[in-house]
């Protein structure tokens, strides 16, 4: 009853307007518009109130009267063409052509007529028969959507050559020149073509890819998408990292070595540009004034975490390179899975980097330091930048695009759930109950959607939530602390043990660390089916949302922990003395005086994240082959009960969280550790072919649906949370943090960001005060307030599209009743049972006052358009108006008073 | 060597490539897929016509609860049949270059099983039959499965769909695309 009253009152509106102003047509034509409008509505809430028999009232013969309307008639080419070239607003005159003949009635019989047809059409379509290259790419997309098969579009196509060519030559002489141009751009189209062509069939992991999604399906297929994509984005930062860091500095370290006898050097102060845009001049001190004590042969050798190397500061300290210069380090052998020791001395640290410039050749200056800070920087900002844009593309793809109609829900899971790929009938008979359960789920899900759930339990089910929330932040900042409390104490520990740094010890926190990666998350898996998330999807989202929180602690407290330890004068000591219980024994006399000059934290959070990704990597192997041992042991067992199956089956979501993990640890680790990337890339490549071959030999398929398209997005959007994140902390680092004044590329200056500011001066200060300028917070803040806002905009135009695709949709079901009570009418009128309607006649018969004559009709039409007496219960107007929409010529003078 | 290469000229390759959405190489791989099936018929004809079992014992279709269905499609004597132009037809359409609305195209002829240009509610009784084969759906389920996709998919309130409608929401779905796609 409610919608009762509903509808006089949306009836009311337009009525009032009508009275108001009935003076003039236009002002009348206006409220037609509203009052359609308003009829609109008035049907659907009919329609909801399912008295739908009223309106289907016509069946049988009607119905299939209805069949031969132009518009019901799919013809082959109708449906595809007219909405191809419709959404992309582009003319085919060829294909109306063809629909014109159709609607004359003239349909090819045979085969060769049909191809007759359809070559002239096209011949008749200038723009498709243009000679140039958009006319022979859009010959081709013809033919290639045609729905004919090959045989026919082959002879199509040799038709229209045959014609082209005739043609040409008949007209050959006007345009010559034209030829030339279209001969040439149609090589540089082919050959264009042909090298694209090539990269696709011979695309990275092409054929690896292609086998696994053929056996597995798409679901897997992503996963192995995804870790070629970050291969490729690493791969990148390889290089320029590889060229313009790591090839300079081993150019440095020749060059020293090389020219070494002399110990002190001044510094030559240029302000020359390098090719490279980098102008170089000395670092530490204002132009011109500074000596540098230039690294004497043996310190560079040791480099590593004290290298003595004496700056523009106050107090120099020259005294004990000599003392270390003698212990080069040898390669330990669990120096390869600690990373410390010998590679404190290689490139892989930041420690090792130099502070000043180099030249090769004369006036050429190539600075490391500002090299350092450019490369790291411009890592940052392209993996950034080509991520954002994947998340915005994929997001608009997935989200935009498509949200709005999430109700038809069911009716992509009936026709896109199946995965075409499937070649394995193993794979094939998964996917088919797997397809059963979801249907079964969602129709249930719909079922007890209609049967609302009380407030009591609703308020229940949120309580849960909210307290299974509340237990995973609290233990996941108990996690953190006690994180915390072991870094600590493990420093101390060392202090009082003096174990050295190349056993064992060091290994412990990676290793716990990524027990904890591995083993947690699991358990979130677990919670969250206790916790009655109804749709499985956000099950998932849930889960990933946590871990990703449980990585970014993780990672958080152990940068957070170094850097602390940087920052805060009074630990230092403490560092200080467990750095050099990684060093060599008598040092530790040396390092009370030597504290601050010694101590190079950057280094020490550097192998943390090299030990971070190696044991992660160790243990991952280890898990598959005790994953491959266990299937090798089982295989024989006939009963395979459900451990069995959760363990050799391959967990999309968590595979794909790992790689995100590993791509965290790199951007977190990039700063102290500028080779993490090619450990990465070496780490990813290797783990490719090992997911490869588990997948393909003895693991399962996901059972459960797997949305790629969705699913995709989410990841992508996670990964970039976690790349700002870590941007966001190299960002205060650089400007906040302490740099170690002994080591790297910074030594030398407070923050590292004064290394910078120094060198800013004259010529380019310009440049690096807009430089400073954008890493300001404010405006980092702003840029990233104008993104949001840009796709606020965006997602506001597509729900206004959506809005206006509800009001079509509605004036589309209008336009079916429509149809079909006129062509009830037609039909009587052909039968003979109602008499044609001169328009006099109708204006008799719409309002029942002048014309009582025709009672049933009436009741029909009316009960078609909405039930009088429902709609207008106060008779405050005639109802005679509301057929104004059929007798719309002679409606408007009865509304004249 | 021969890959098959001595059964198409340039020319003739060129023309497929043009008329599909494959590269040469990969029209020269789908022939070679297709000369497996059966090696002599198509080593003495390459246009040679194999009957649909033949095709079926191609694993991507052979796994496909659509497999046959496809067969009937792409046939050109509307059969089950196919010659080579035929397969090259089906697999351009199943490739990845192959934009959203062909796809939707095809999927709509394949999804209607009866050949009326429409999906009514035998079709999608069948598609999703066919969908969860050894399962099976109680009459009540899938009467109610068909009504819920109808509610949602039939504009027009005709009890069933148009290819319009087919394609209007079938567009709205991001995974169509690629999971109506075949590897070959």
């Amino acid at each position: 009853m409610a919608s009762y009253t509903h509808t006089v009152e949306v009836e009311n509106i337009p009525l009032n307007e009508i009275s108001g102003n009935h003076s003039s047509s236009s002002d009348d034509e206006h409220s037609h518009v509203n009052l359609r409008r308003a009829r609109t509505d008035v049907h659907l809430r009919e329609r909801h109130n399912r008295e739908s028999t009223k309106y289907h009232s016509y069946s049988g013969r009607e119905r299939r009267v209805q069949y031969m309307l132009p518009s019901q008639h799919g013809g082959e080419l109708l449906s595809s063409h007219t909405l191809h070239y419709g959404s992309e607003h582009r003319q085919s005159a060829w294909f109306n052509t063809v629909m014109a003949r159709r609607r004359r009635g003239v349909s090819p019989n045979t085969e060769d007529e049909a191809v007759e047809e359809l070559a002239d059409a096209m011949e008749g379509d200038e723009k498709l028969m243009s000679e140039n290259v958009d006319g022979e790419i859009m010959r081709r997309e013809v033919l290639r959507e045609l729905y004919k098969p090959l045989r026919v579009k082959k002879e199509i196509r040799r038709r229209l050559t045959a014609r082209r060519s005739s043609h040409r030559y008949s007209s050959r002489t006007i345009s010559r020149m034209q030829y030339l141009k279209y001969t040439l751009s149609m090589r540089w189209y082919k050959i264009r073509q042909s090298v694209l062509d090539t990269f696709h069939d011979y695309s990275l992991w092409h054929k690896e890819i292609k086998e696994i999604e053929g056996t597995f399906g798409t679901g897997v297929g992503s996963y192995f998408k995804f870790l070629r994509y970050l291969f490729l984005l690493n791969l990148t930062i390889v290089i320029i990292v590889c060229g313009f860091l790591l090839t300079p500095q081993l150019l440095a370290r020749l060059h020293d070595d090389t020219s070494m006898p002399h110990t002190t050097t001044d510094v030559p102060v240029t302000t020359g540009a390098t090719p490279l845009g980098f102008s170089f001049k000395n670092v530490s001190g204002k132009p011109g004034t500074v000596r540098v004590v230039s690294n004497s042969p043996a310190t560079t050798s040791v480099a590593g975490t004290r290298r003595p190397t004496s700056l523009s500061t106050t107090t120099k300290k020259v005294i004990p390179s000599i003392e270390n210069d003698d212990t080069t380090k040898v390669f330990g052998p669990l120096d390869w899975l600690t990373g410390a020791g010998w590679f404190e001395s290689t490139e892989l640290y930041y420690g090792t980097y130099r502070s000043d410039s180099f030249s090769l050749m004369k006036d050429v200056h190539y600075n490391i330091s500002r090299a350092y800070f450019f490369v790291i920087f411009l890592a940052y900002v392209i993996y950034l930048i080509v991520i954002l844009h994947r998340v915005i593309v994929l997001y608009k793809n997935n989200y935009i695009d498509v949200e709005h109609d999430m109700s038809a829900s069911f009716v992509k899971k009936v026709f896109s759930s199946w995965d075409f790929s499937i070649t394995e009938k193993k794979a094939a008979t998964i996917k088919h109950r797997s397809i059963y359960n979801e249907l079964k789920e969602l129709l249930q899900e719909f079922l007890s959607e209609e049967q609302e759930e009380g407030w009591l339990r609703q308020l229940a089910g949120w309580c849960i939530k909210l307290l299974f929330w509340a237990i995973v932040l609290v233990s996941l900042g108990l996690l953190g602390w006690a994180m915390y409390a072991m870094l600590k104490s493990g420093i101390d520990k060392d202090i009082i043990t003096k174990t050295d740094s190349s056993g064992f010890g060091p290994l412990v926190y990676p290793l716990i660390v990524t027990c904890i990666i591995i083993i947690v998350p699991w358990v979130f898996g677990i919670i969250v089916k206790v916790e009655g998330y109804r749709i499985p999807r956000h099950r998932l989202y849930v889960t990933l949302i946590r871990t990703i929180l449980l990585e970014l602690t993780v990672l958080g407290v152990l940068v957070g922990f170094w850097y602390m330890h940087a920052v805060d004068p009074n630990s230092t000591t403490h560092t200080d003395d467990s750095n050099t219980n990684k060093g060599i024994g008598d040092f530790k006399i040396l390092s009370e005086s030597l504290q601050e000059a010694d101590y190079c934290w950057e280094t020490s959070l550097g192998e943390e994240f090299y030990r971070l990704l190696i044991i992660d990597f160790f243990v991952v192997v280890i898990m598959q082959l005790a994953t491959l041992i266990f299937f090798v042991a089982t295989q024989k067992q006939i009963t395979k009960g459900k451990i069995h199956h959760y363990l050799l089956e391959f967990d999309i979501s968590r595979n794909t969280l790992h790689l995100i993990y590993n791509q965290t640890l790199l951007w977190a680790g990039l700063f102290f550790c500028p080779l993490t990337p090619v450990i990465v890339l070496l780490k990813i490549t290797i783990m490719f072919y090992i997911q490869k071959f588990s997948v393909l030999k003895f693991l399962q398929p996901d059972e459960r649906p797997w949305r790629a398209a969705q699913t995709e997005t989410v990841f992508f959007a996670l990964t970039l949370v976690s790349l700002i994140l870590s941007f966001l902390g190299y960002g205060f680092i650089i400007f906040r943090g302490n740099a170690s004044s002994s080591c790297g590329p910074f030594q030398g200056c407070h923050h590292y960001i004064d290394c910078l500011w120094n060198a800013a001066n004259n010529n380019e200060k310009k440049v690096l005060n807009i430089f400073s300028w954008i890493l300001k917070p404010g405006v980092v803040a702003g840029i990233l307030g104008i993104l949001f806002i840009l796709v606020y905009c965006a997602k506001s135009i597509a729900e206004g599209r959506a809005e206006m695709i509800k009001v079509l949709r509605r004036q589309l079901e209008l336009e079916v009743r429509d149809k079909a009570f006129l062509l009830q009418l037609t039909d009587k009128v052909r039968r003979g049972e109602y008499r044609p309607a001169s328009p006099a006649h109708i204006r008799a018969a719409s309002p029942p006052r002048s014309s009582p004559a025709a009672p049933q009709d009436l009741t029909q039409r009316s009960s078609f358009v909405f039930t009088d007496n429902k709609v207008h219960p106060v008779h405050v107007e005639p109802e005679p108006r509301h057929f104004s929409d059929y007798t719309d010529a002679h409606s408007s003078d009865r509304y004249s008073p | 060597m021969g890959q098959g290469n001595s059964q198409f000229t340039e020319a003739e390759l060129e023309e497929y490539q043009e008329l599909t959405y494959f590269t040469k190489k990969e029209i020269l791989y789908a022939h070679k897929r297709f000369k497996n099936l059966a090696l002599e018929k198509v080593g003495h004809n390459r246009n040679a016509k194999l009957p649909m079992d033949k095709l079926l014992t191609l694993p991507e279709l052979r796994a496909n609860p659509f497999g046959e269905r496809m067969c009937f499609i792409f046939s050109s004597t509307k059969d089950g049949d196919c010659t080579f132009e035929d397969f090259l037809d089906m697999m351009s359409v199943f490739s990845e270059a192959a934009p959203k609305s062909v796809k939707a195209e095809y999927a709509f002829r394949i999804f209607d099983f009866d050949g009326d240009d429409y999906l009514g509610r035998r079709d999608l009784e069948e598609t999703i039959t066919k969908l969860v084969s050894p399962q099976r759906f109680s009459p009540g389920d899938m009467e109610a499965l068909v009504s819920r996709v109808l509610e949602e998919a039939d504009l027009d309130d005709d009890g069933m769909l148009a290819f319009a409608e087919f394609e209007h929401v079938i567009s709205k779905s991001p995974d169509f695309a690629d999971s109506f796609r075949i590897r070959l």
